[in-house]
């Protein structure tokens, strides 16, 4: 899609595949409370779209992710909101075994690590196929064949021999290249792509980024792929959701975001990138303090602390999201005039 | 300008030998010549395996080199005995990247930073606590961090104090290994604007290794690209990367992700991966993945020559792979 697609509007015909409703998660904090990790987060991500979402560590984007699937980690539970996956409904009052055929059918992931997302003690094939003959109901001839072919699509060296390989035996960039072709073996529509090329050196990046963008082009595939380099998102997204503390900040087509960011913390964060160009010179700027503790959010807006434009409101009250322009959405007082888009949490 | 630190031809291998197989030999870094002027900082660049991180290490003598020649303002590290080399580690220090794992965790950052004191019996045991608050005031942390524990600070304070501890011995030279790949943007910007600070105000020389091409532009002067132990390009920043000589360098530059959705780069030129360093190619080692390899390329190994611009390629055909000149010099802007 051309950056000029992505700034105009999609027609509202467009379905989502995926809505995240206010969503709130929290976890307990070891005694009575229970300390929120997710607030009030809503995104969505319309059919064939690569929606990034961005942030520093902490911020709460792994998780969304993970709440998505239903995988939450130990100590965390669901507070408010839902999870609506187009022809499903809320996935949040399906019971178990129905949210857990949807995940395997139609919703893969990709993580950072690919050494702790695949089993070490099985080869690469064998593991392809057992998600072949449980999800698409293959033989054992076929889905070997089929793990063949999805081991080419992901442009894998030497497919036929790497069916055989254990995962110890391939490099970095040929262990994602295996966890991509297990996420697509299920045929998903929708495809959670968790900081998937962090571990990986810039050109091998390069090579699985493309990978990313072929698949979505030939296969259609809906993608939310999660990262903390803006130059990743820039490369592959056409909306992007800025999350920090816990919530959806800012929210606009990827072009406007990085043109005219809404909120400060965005802004703040694009002059922090450090760049190749050499002619500006201008330094990289850090932003002061540090991410707050989730258990001792300050009052008012969660980044006024560390706000070049803070002013009356921002301590006191939680901003909602404004509407700046269509399709973007900011989480701060500066755009009080906007048009208010949902309740402050 | 004068060298402060200059590394001729350094060389060093690993060989292992396991039941019922032939010993093994990985040569990590292959005769490369390193130099560092007073106030100058140098960037070794590489992916993973490039040998960046040893020939570090082998710069401090904290690896041997089997080969080569190692000086230090003009004496010969290599001569040193243990005994004089500790002695002389007080000019070269070394942050290194994993910060949680670079401390004692059961001492506090107080303790931290008065052992370097000691061991060189630097200031007295009385004017040891002001000498290490102001460590701590000289590279942006609170006195109030003072009696806390390593495990207690956030990865950027963690940095700050590993970059404290290396200067409590007011070095002359600082090794910095991946001092902030594990930092997010906001907290790497501050920690590199820290460092040109104190380069600038100590006239400290910097050796800056990095897989992060971005954040060596905003550091460096000079950049020495690594591949598979071997330095494939060496020269003056601005020139490197403006007119990147040798092909692998161009392929690094053009695969990093330009922050700017109306920039978007074409497919990935560069195919294939690092080999293995046990079973280096022959020829040129970054043949199987050079776009213009030729049949010289294959059997041959190119010097590393110095070129009319200044900057050294170890290539046989330099300068034939460019990049979008204009997209790395046309200034970003954010607004």
């Amino acid at each position: 899609m051309t950056p000029d697609a992505a700034m105009t509007p999609d027609p509202p015909e467009t379905p989502d595949l995926l809505a995240l409703h206010a969503l709130s998660v929290g976890f307990a904090d070891g005694g009575a409370g229970v300390v929120p990790v997710l607030r009030d987060v809503s995104l969505r991500l319309r059919r064939g779209e690569c929606l990034g979402l961005v942030g520093e560590s902490g911020c709460g984007k792994s998780l969304t992710a993970l709440a998505i699937l239903g995988l939450l980690p130990p100590g965390g539970t669901y507070l408010a909101g839902r999870i609506e996956l187009a022809g499903v409904g809320d996935l949040r009052t399906l019971p178990p075994r129905a949210w857990r055929r949807a995940r395997g059918r139609r919703i893969a992931a990709v993580f950072q690590e690919p050494m702790s997302c695949l089993n070490p003690v099985l080869t690469i094939g064998f593991q392809i196929a057992e998600v072949l003959r449980l999800h698409r109901r293959l033989s054992r001839r076929a889905a070997r064949r089929a793990a063949r072919e999805l081991l080419e699509r992901v442009a894998m060296p030497d497919p036929e021999h790497r069916l055989k390989s254990y995962p110890h035996e391939l490099s970095g960039g040929q262990q994602q290249r295996a966890l991509i072709a297990l996420a697509l073996a299920s045929e998903p529509e929708l495809l959670l792509a968790d900081e998937p090329t962090t571990a990986l050196d810039v050109t091998v990046q390069a090579q699985i980024l493309e990978l990313l963008r072929s698949l979505r082009r030939e296969l259609g595939l809906t993608m939310l792929l999660i990262t903390h380099d803006l130059g990743v998102v820039a490369q592959c997204c056409e909306r992007v959701a800025v999350m920090y503390a816990g919530q959806v900040v800012e929210e606009a087509p990827a072009a406007t975001l990085f043109d005219s960011p809404g909120h400060p913390y965005t802004r703040a964060l694009l002059a922090a990138v450090p760049r190749l160009s050499l002619g500006g010179d201008a330094p990289t700027r850090g932003i002061p303090g540090r991410v707050p503790e989730l258990g001792a959010l300050p009052d008012g807006c969660s980044f006024h602390p560390r706000c070049d434009r803070v002013f009356g409101p921002c301590r006191r009250h939680s901003p909602p999201l404004f509407e700046l322009a269509p399709g973007q959405r900011a989480r701060c007082f500066l755009h009080g005039d906007a048009a208010s888009v949902g309740a402050a949490p | 300008m004068s060298e402060l630190l200059a590394a001729r031809g350094l060389t060093r291998t690993f060989s292992w030998r396991r039941p019922f197989q032939r010993p093994r030999r990985l040569v990590a870094v292959d005769r490369v010549d390193v130099a560092v002027a007073r106030g100058e900082c140098l960037a070794l660049v590489g992916e993973s395996g490039s040998g960046k991180t040893t020939l570090g290490r082998c710069l401090l003598r904290l690896l041997e080199p089997d080969a080569g020649e190692l000086t230090f303002a003009g004496e010969d590290l290599l001569a040193l005995s243990a005994g004089e080399l500790r002695r002389r580690r007080r000019d070269f220090q070394m942050v290194f990247q994993d910060s949680g794992g670079a401390f004692n965790p059961r001492l506090r950052v107080r303790q931290i930073l008065e052992e370097p004191l000691a061991i060189h019996d630097l200031a007295p045991k009385a004017g040891r606590r002001a000498h290490v608050a102001g460590l701590l005031g000289k590279v942006g942390l609170g006195e109030s961090a003072l009696e806390r524990y390593a495990h207690q600070l956030s990865g950027g304070q963690r940095q700050r104090l590993g970059i404290a501890r290396a200067l409590a011995v007011e070095p002359r030279l600082l090794i910095l290994d991946e001092p902030v790949a594990a930092l997010d943007v906001s907290v790497q910007a501050r920690i590199l604007s820290l460092l040109t600070e104190l380069r600038d105000e100590l006239g400290l020389a910097m050796i800056f290794i990095s897989h992060d091409l971005a954040v060596v532009q905003q550091i460096a002067d000079r950049v020495a690209v690594l591949y598979l132990g071997r330095t494939v390009e060496s020269g003056r920043r601005d020139e490197v990367f403006r007119r990147p000589q040798h092909p692998y360098t161009a392929s690094l530059l053009a695969a990093v992700p330009v922050p700017d959705p109306r920039r978007r780069r074409p497919p990935a030129a560069l195919s294939g991966e690092i080999p293995s360093p046990l079973d280096p190619p022959p020829g040129c080692p970054f043949h199987p993945r050079c776009p213009i390899a030729r049949d010289r390329c294959r059997r041959e190994v190119p010097a590393l020559r110095t070129l009319a611009s200044g900057t050294a390629a170890a290539c046989h055909y330099p300068g034939e792979v460019a990049v979008a000149v204009e997209e790395l010099s046309a200034p970003d802007f954010v607004g």
